[in-house]
């Protein structure tokens, strides 16, 4: 298998070196160790004037050998046997070296030795062999020749195993110089022609010997395994020129297959000096040069010499190195760079070649020129056509064709259409013969090389399709459908090579599909996917799928989706069938993460339930975060965000509660001397976070599927400190289109340490696979690190009341309380205060917090004042202050008032509560009025607030009610405050200047009852006149009568239905000490109820009465008829 | 004689079609044809570095048939801006195509005029699609 397209070119100059494990113990790590330590050894330089270079090549096995006679690079020319002893190349020394010689041992000697020798017959044309024995002693081998064993204690201690290998290859080199040296077949009369094994069977007819046809054919013949060993031993200038001869007589003998083989080795020599020229074929490898710059820059290659100290040198003095034949070239790395196109794809440009000749005939002209005029001389004792001497100057226009460069002065110059021509000349010659199927496509893999190397993409493009569709074919049944597929994945290697990555992703494509052809009988193993998985994973690229880059949903530009879907798809299918149950699982969700909304809701369903099912599967947890290493480190599949299950957005760091928040004081004593200054430096109090203070990051959570989501331990990522995350478990509802907006969430976290903290993204566990996302920023998809500071541990005021905590409020769960008195009672609480500190300031910084304990109280009303009125008391000088209490609560209160008098409220009902309360006589009944004639308004207010508060000091005294509720064991004192600031109650209460006191038939009238009399029977009023001041004063007492007709429309003076007898109007004359009595005989003529009022004419000299200088209470009759 | 089949697609700068169309149009698409659409997005898609090589080395818009892949012929357009249009078909058609895409890239063009539309938006115009179907029976027929 070619692992690229130039080795189809580089086969040509290569020996072949068949390396297989023999023995009863088989190492394949060890093994494979040494095939790669060989083929490091695959150049050596043979000579240095002309720089020869020979090439191996180490294979485990050979493939189409019996064209060996007619390609030489297809023969294996040796053998090497690895064996290992008993211990698998690591055998114990000390164990051995005391072992005795055994019957086992000896057994393994001989099937070791009995191997290698099958081995070197089973290849009868070798020129020599070696058997590696690691682990053996080199006398226990004396069946294996001396000079073809080499025996290493283990492999570590194989250091001459390189050398070794270079001397074998010499010894290939030297015989097959020696047979290219011998060109006596030119001159013979009598040759032996050589043919391939099988050659008579399809050559048709009997050949005559004697004819100069057929002496034409065996010179041809000869020349052109002339030309071979010429190119294998590392002489293609003269390999063309001795292909030119073999052609030129293989053509006239008709000989068709050989023919085709001398076109094919004239075009692929051509192909490798032109490709040596560019720089781009040494060496065995074979390294593209992309750009101008590449060409320009010279690459460097590294030489190791034996004592494996190495060194760079340019490429323009390889052709130069003195360091001795036993030097080899090891690698070279020619580092490539590529155009990119507008699409993203690095590729070539056509026009390259005119630039990078251009540049080569700038540069390397020189060099090359004097290499091949020196290889002309060495060989000139052959009889080989000698060269002659090229010029040291070469023409600037030739520098235009690279090829005119190094064949200017051949006789016919070999032209890019002459190349192609022979190629396609050997392609038909080839294709005369159905059995050299796989030679024939192997010269067009040649043609294609040749074609990337003069940068003819088009052409390129053009010819492969040409030359190859037929391969592909089902009409093709030479080829089975393996080989089918490897012609396929060697098109798309060469596709890649030339950067066109879309095709190489087509093809590899195509091969899968003849790898995991189904033939009769034959069912599809893991194995087969096992093989096909890789080469899916590389098309990703071709269908323009990154699956490194962080994956920006709001992207709509992601190339040709439904392509990428399916690619996807099927690589999760390759990769699940093949046992990559982890490679499985990362393909699904990444076509998940990056294709959801462009999946339609069948194929969702189902990927959700493959998913599920790949993760039941196993007991461990699929880490989304970590790269994924399938096949022996060849793919590595990174590590994925899920990002859009659950939508996780707008990460906002929250400050802490306000008795926990912390600010910076800036420190006194580095106070500035300036006021304001621009420059100084200001102290950030935005996002500070305490030790061991649990801190909040809220984020907007979206679930974007049409069922449930359950997402657990959800907890942040940090970077920076010490960070304790607090894991949360959410159950996200179902899209709708109500619900699109996603729900906003908090995350917690305890930081552990002071510093600096970066909160950099979340961790979750969906879909029971571990997913770590980082957070990004709004607009740019730039990972969105949030940085706060953590402040050291600082000291914290606690604020506990006895009474019960208030209900959390959702925005602030700082300390509150709440009590719920009810209206009237006394209420306490304990406030304590804890003070804790061990704070360490920072930067001379003081760090400071305030805290503080709001109280919630609620006041419920239990026994109330609904209304009040003030009547007369039990003597002019007391009233009676009537409260109308209610009892608000459901249960029964009782009442306590003027000491000890009860009554029993029950709920929700009022009561009356008279409470006997003396006249107030430090307040003149006209004091009020007299307050209103002050000269301002501030002054009489004040002058009533003086008097209405020596008022409450005299009534707050008597007006003492309190409740007590038995069954809810509550007390308290009945509210009336409002009934001390009611003026108009106060004023009731003063001593008025005159009082009368009403005396019915002998008896006193406290109440408001009615007084019966029938009509025309005559009652005796007796009105006592009482005076509280000072100075005597006169009047007139006559007694008025009115009939109250409703409260609305007041009283009607009704004085005519009342007549009275005797004196009417009594003058009186009453001092403070003195007071006087009036009689009236009074009848009603009229039935109905009255009221009868004194009425006061002050004498002439006094002063009018006002309303409330006068207390008298009214007295009611019921007149009625009947008596 | 089997019957001319053709698929256009206008093809984005990022690879994406943002208009496709069968013809003859009309036909109701059952799962074969479903499939073909399938071969004909992966044909279309490899065809794009052969057409993307085509329009770096020549300044003719229209590259004739750029690539092959069994039955399919892949001709190509490229207009000034970048934009591709691939046209896949079974029977050669040379002149037929051309005239299409000559007059598919002038609609294309007062579409991509409309304010509304952004480059490399998938073509969503009823308008265009009748355009284009009309079209395709004129010259692809």
């Amino acid at each position: 298998m070619k692992s690229s397209t130039s080795d189809f070119l580089t086969d040509v100059q290569t020996v072949n070196i068949v390396i297989k494990q023999i023995g009863p113990n088989k190492a394949l790590p060890a093994f494979k160790r040494i095939v790669e330590r060989c083929s490091r050894q695959r150049v050596i330089q043979v000579s240095d004037n002309p720089r020869r270079l020979f090439h191996c090549s180490f294979t485990q096995s050979s493939s189409y050998t019996e064209f060996s006679e007619l390609q030489q690079h297809r023969r294996v020319f040796a053998v090497i046997g690895v064996a290992f002893t008993n211990g698998h190349g690591e055998p114990d020394r000390s164990t051995r070296a005391s072992r005795e010689s055994t019957d086992s041992e000896v057994s393994e000697i001989e099937q070791i030795t009995n191997a290698y020798n099958k081995l070197k017959s089973d290849y009868s044309n070798i020129i020599c062999g070696r058997c590696i024995l690691i682990g053996g002693k080199d006398e226990d081998f004396n069946e294996v020749e001396r000079h073809e064993r080499l025996c290493f204690p283990s492999l570590e201690d194989a250091t001459q195993l390189e050398s070794a290998i270079r001397e074998l290859m010499r010894a290939i080199y030297i015989v097959i110089e020696m047979k290219r040296v011998d060109v006596s077949f030119e001159k013979k009369q009598e040759i032996v022609c050589p043919t391939l094994p099988d050659e008579s069977r399809w050559q048709v007819g009997v050949e005559t010997k004697s004819t100069k046809s057929y002496r034409k054919k065996c010179l041809g013949r000869y020349r052109k395994q002339h030309a071979d060993y010429c190119l294998l031993t590392g002489l293609p200038q003269l390999a063309l020129e001795a292909y030119e001869g073999a052609i030129e007589s293989l053509k006239s003998a008709q000989d068709h297959l050989w023919l085709a083989a001398a076109y094919d080795g004239w075009a692929s020599t051509v192909c490798i000096l032109h490709a040596e020229q560019m720089g781009e074929i040494n060496c065995g490898a074979f390294h593209r040069v992309a750009s101008m710059h590449a060409m320009l820059t010279i690459p460097s290659i590294e030489i190791n010499t034996q004592s494996g100290e190495s060194l760079s040198v340019s490429n323009d003095s390889v052709l130069r190195y003195h360091l001795g034949n036993a030097e080899h070239l090891d690698e070279t790395q020619v580092k490539t760079q590529h155009f990119s196109s507008p699409q993203g794809h690095k590729r070539h440009h056509s026009d390259e070649h005119i630039r990078v000749t251009s540049s080569l005939s700038n540069s390397n002209s020189i060099e090359r020129n004097e290499s091949f005029g020196n290889e002309s001389g060495i060989v000139s004792n052959g009889s080989s056509p000698s060269i002659r001497e090229e010029p040291a100057k070469v023409k600037a226009s030739k520098g235009l064709n690279p090829l005119s460069n190094f064949l200017s002065d051949r006789r016919e110059k070999p032209t890019k259409e002459r190349v192609m021509e022979n190629f396609k000349n050997a392609i038909d010659e080839f294709a005369k013969f159905t059995l050299a199927g796989w030679l024939e496509y192997e010269t067009v893999m040649r043609a294609i090389m040749y074609l990337i190397l003069e940068r003819e993409y088009i052409k390129l493009e053009q010819f492969h399709r040409d030359y190859t569709g037929k391969y592909l074919d089902d009409a093709n049944s030479f080829m089975d459908h393996r080989m089918k597929a490897q012609i396929c994945l060697n098109s798309a290697a060469m596709y890649k090579e030339i950067g066109f990555l879309r095709k190489q992703a087509f093809y590899a494509r195509l091969s899968v599909l003849f790898e995991l052809h189904v033939t009769e009988g034959r069912v599809r193993q893991a194995g087969d996917y096992k093989t096909v998985y890789p080469v899916l994973f590389k098309t990703l690229e071709g269908y323009g799928v990154d699956l490194s880059e962080p994956h920006d949903m709001k992207n709509k530009k992601i190339g040709p989706v439904k392509l990428q879907i399916k690619s996807l798809h099927e690589i999760f299918t390759a990769a699940n069938r093949a046992g990559h149950r982890d490679a499985a699982i990362r393909h699904l969700c990444f076509l998940l993460q990056v294709y959801y909304p462009h999946l339609d809701s069948s194929m969702t369903t189902r990927l959700f339930d493959d998913l599920d099912n790949l993760v039941k599967a196993t007991n461990t947890v699929h880490q989304l975060n970590q790269t994924i290493v399938v096949d022996d480190g060849k793919i590595i599949i990174p590590g994925l965000q899920l990002t859009r299950f659950p939508l996780i957005q707008n990460p906002t760091v929250l400050a802490l509660q306000p008795n926990l928040a912390p600010t910076i004081v800036p420190s006194r004593s580095q106070a500035s001397i300036f006021i304001y200054t621009p420059f100084g430096k200001k102290v950030d109090n935005s996002l500070l976070w305490v030790t061991d203070c649990p801190g909040e990051v809220e984020v907007t959570v979206k679930n974007c599927r049409g069922l449930e989501l359950v997402v657990r331990e959800l907890c942040l990522i940090v970077e920076g400190v010490n960070f304790e995350p607090v894991q949360a478990r959410l159950i996200l509802p179902p899209e709708d289109e109500e619900n699109n907006s996603g729900s906003t969430i908090r995350l917690l976290g305890v930081p552990k340490e002071p510093g600096d903290l970066f909160i950099t993204g979340y961790s979750c566990n969906i879909f029971g696979l571990h997913n770590e996302c980082r957070f990004l920023s709004h607009n740019s998809q730039k990972p969105n690190k949030i940085r706060v500071k953590v402040l050291p541990k600082l000291a914290r005021v606690y604020l506990e009341c006895s009474l019960p905590r208030a209900p959390i409020d959702e925005e602030n769960d700082e300390p509150s309380a709440e009590a719920v008195v009810y209206s009237g009672r006394l209420l306490t609480a304990e406030f304590i205060v804890r003070y804790h500190s061990d704070i360490t300031s920072e930067d001379g910084h003081s760090f400071e917090r305030k805290c503080k304990l709001p109280i919630a109280i609620s006041i419920i009303p239990a026994v109330t004042v609904s209304a009040w009125h003030v009547l007369p008391g039990d003597s002019p000088f007391s009233r009676y202050i009537v409260v109308d209490v209610t009892n608000s609560t459901e249960h029964d209160a009782e009442l306590v008032y003027s000491n000890s008098r009860r009554m029993y409220v029950l709920p929700k009902e009022t009561c009356r509560v008279p409470i006997l309360s003396p006249c107030c006589s430090d307040v003149t009944g006209g004091a009020f009025h007299q307050a209103k004639q002050r000269g301002s308004h501030m002054m009489q207010k004040m002058e009533t607030e003086r008097l209405r508060l020596i008022l409450e000091n005299h009534v707050s005294k008597h007006l003492d009610i309190r409740w007590a509720i038995p069954a809810l064991n509550l007390d308290g004192q009945v509210p009336v405050g409002s009934l001390l600031s009611s003026v108009s109650l106060l004023k009731q209460l003063v001593l008025p200047a005159i009082s009368l006191d009403f005396f019915v038939n002998g008896k006193q009238y406290v109440s408001e009852d009615d007084v019966a009399v029938g009509i025309g029977q005559f009652v005796e009023v007796e009105v006592s006149i009482i005076s509280s001041l000072a100075a005597e004063y006169n009047g007139i007492l006559s007694l008025e009568c009115e009939q109250e007709i409703s409260h609305l429309l007041g009283s009607n003076d009704t004085s005519t239905f009342m007549l009275v007898t005797g004196l009417k109007k009594i003058p009186f004359a009453v001092d403070k000490e003195n007071k006087q009595s009036a009689r009236f005989s009074v009848t009603f003529i009229v039935e109905g109820s009255f009221r009868v009022r004194p009425q006061i004419t002050p004498a002439p000299g006094q002063n009018a009465l006002l309303a409330e200088d006068m207390f008298a209470t009214p007295v009611a009759f019921s007149v009625s008829t009947k008596f | 004689m089997a019957t001319k089949e053709f698929y256009f697609a206008i093809i984005g700068h990022c690879d994406q079609p943002i208009f496709e169309m069968d013809f003859p149009a009309g036909e109701k698409k059952s799962k074969e044809s479903e499939g073909t659409r399938h071969l004909n997005h992966y044909i279309g898609h490899a065809a794009l570095d052969i057409v993307d090589e085509h329009a770096l080395t020549t300044s003719q818009m229209y590259l004739k048939m750029v690539d092959k892949f069994n039955e399919w012929y892949v001709s190509a357009f490229v207009t000034a801006s970048r934009i591709r249009f691939i046209m896949l078909h079974t029977h050669r058609a040379d002149e037929g195509i051309k005239q299409f895409f000559q007059e598919m890239y002038e609609t294309y063009i007062k579409h991509a005029m409309n304010p509304f539309y952004d480059i490399d938006d998938v073509i969503e115009s009823p308008a265009f699609d009748q355009k284009a179907a009309l079209y395709g029976k004129k010259y692809l027929s």
